[in-house]
């Protein structure tokens, strides 16, 4: 599966896009370039990443995506021929998980302001289209919020990222079934979790 | 990169391979669509995305946690993937061992097969056991130490291991003295008209593991205490057999041994060598 990914990212990316593994094995040596290259391959997917996790609070969100890429960074922690991705998310995962267990946290599951999503589009849609999208997204944080922490993890990684089953399981070290169960049960709770904000919104 | 960019599933046909992917039993067309719908509904969750300001901050911050010295390390890296590295640094060595343990341990065997050839059989064994192990745990003794290696504070602070660099000496020296011994057992050998390979098995075990035991000591109490010891040792075998110290009754001596046979020589030369690697690096705090 690995080398299927490998062979088929040599294809498919150009010469200046070196694979994660290399760029990270350059970054255990030292070298800035592939540092630079790193951060501006993953630091989007992983401030997403991490920006869903945690409810929707985008400083919370940087701050774990600072410290994760400190992790990376730590003396003899990168593996050489470690699949880079998993073990990316994987850090990242694990700091949300200890964030949300410190006792000083709160759990706010607010959803994410309107305001916010609105300076967040990309393109320039009539503000009524904004109003509608802003909704949207507000129902599908609310849904993804309420989730199990366990569920939200996998649906993110694979949903939003892309993420193979293989690699989702490497990253939150769980079995491959267990991964597959988790997503199963997850799209079908988001369904229905869903469609009640659907009928709530309509009433 | 924009939002979108990070929604993986832009086309429906890719959703609905992802999803009977996950599935353990097959989906039916209705339900693959209303879970299609579903997940495609969360593409419009978006989410922030870095400023050019925030990826400059982030890389100021991680910067200086880079690993140090990543030039010295490739090239140390680069260096001993070449071909030849081992055979280059034995050469610095061969620069670096004092040449009067080269001449001193030359010499010591020249004399040695040049009485061999001249003395008797008998005679002439006895002496090469009884010294050719003691010029070989001679050499083995100034191997690595201050005493020994006035540059051995600069040779430490070079990326090579202090072990690989005392390995690469002991092969040197050791090398040269059993190679010098090789041919004088060959020519004293031929000069009686004897099997070199008996005299070879007198002295080679002895020889190996004196010396083994020598450079152990030489690491842990000094190159001076290491050779009064072995010459102590090695003399106490000696006496302990013959009160008056004859040649001719050393070399029964060596004959009746029984305790030192080839394997058991080579088994404590290993055991002492391995302890001498490992503690090359602490020889300044242990000597």
């Amino acid at each position: 599966m690995r080398r299927a990914r490998e062979v088929c990212r040599q294809v498919v990316c150009s010469s200046d896009d070196d694979l994660d593994e290399e760029l990270m094995a350059r970054v255990a040596r030292g070298d800035r370039e592939a540092l630079v290259a790193l951060v501006e391959r993953y630091n989007a997917p992983l401030l997403g990443y991490l920006y869903r996790l945690v409810g929707g609070d985008r400083a919370l969100a940087e701050d774990l995506a600072q410290e994760t890429f400190v992790r990376l960074l730590r003396p003899a922690g990168y593996q050489p021929g470690r699949a880079f991705r998993p073990w990316l998310y994987a850090i990242a995962t694990n700091l949300a998980r200890d964030h949300a267990k410190s006792a000083t946290v709160r759990r706010q599951a607010t959803p994410v302001s309107e305001d916010a999503l609105l300076a967040l589009c990309d393109r320039s849609p009539s503000p009524e289209e904004q109003a509608l999208r802003a909704e949207d997204a507000s129902r599908i944080a609310t849904a993804v919020g309420a989730l199990g922490s366990e569920y939200r993890e996998v649906i993110l990684l694979r949903f939003y990222h892309g993420l193979s089953l293989a690699e989702i399981a490497e990253a939150l070290a769980i079995p491959l079934g267990t991964v597959k169960s988790r997503l199963s049960v997850g799209v079908r709770r988001l369904r229905a979790l869903l469609g009640e904000t659907r009928e709530e919104a309509a009433r | 990169m924009t939002s979108d960019d990070q929604w993986p599933f832009a086309s429906h046909e890719r959703l609905l391979r992802a999803l009977s992917e996950q599935e353990e039993q097959a989906l039916s067309a209705a339900e693959a669509t209303e879970l299609a719908e579903t997940v495609a509904r969360l593409a419009a969750w978006q989410a922030p995305t870095p400023t050019p300001s925030d990826v400059r901050l982030l890389l100021e911050r991680l910067e200086p946690l880079l690993p140090t010295a990543p030039a010295q390390v490739e090239r140390v890296a680069t260096r001993r993937a070449q071909a030849g590295w081992l055979w280059l640094l034995a050469l610095r060595q061969i620069r670096l061992i004092p040449q009067t343990l080269w001449l001193g341990s030359a010499l010591g065997l020249v004399c040695l097969t040049l009485f061999g050839l001249v003395a008797p059989f008998q005679s002439s064994a006895s002496a090469l056991l009884l010294l050719a192990p003691l010029i070989a745990a001679s050499g083995a003794a100034f191997l690595h130490g201050r005493e020994a290696d006035p540059a051995l504070e600069l040779t430490l602070t070079t990326p090579t291991s202090a072990r690989l660099i005392l390995l690469a000496r002991v092969a040197l020296v050791l090398g040269f003295d059993v190679l010098l011994m090789l041919a004088g057992s060959a020519l004293v050998a031929a000069a009686h008209s004897q099997s070199a390979a008996s005299l070879l098995a007198l002295w080679l075990g002895p020889a190996l593991l004196l010396s083994s035991a020598t450079l152990c000591l030489s690491l842990l109490s000094g190159p001076v205490v290491a050779i009064a010891s072995a010459v102590a040792i090695w003399g106490a075998q000696l006496i302990a057999v013959s009160a008056g110290f004859s040649l001719a009754l050393a070399l029964s001596f060596a004959r009746s041994v029984t305790w030192l046979t080839p394997p058991l020589a080579l088994g404590l030369t290993c055991i002492f060598l391995v302890i001498a690697l490992l503690c090359a690096p602490y020889q300044r705090r242990l000597a």
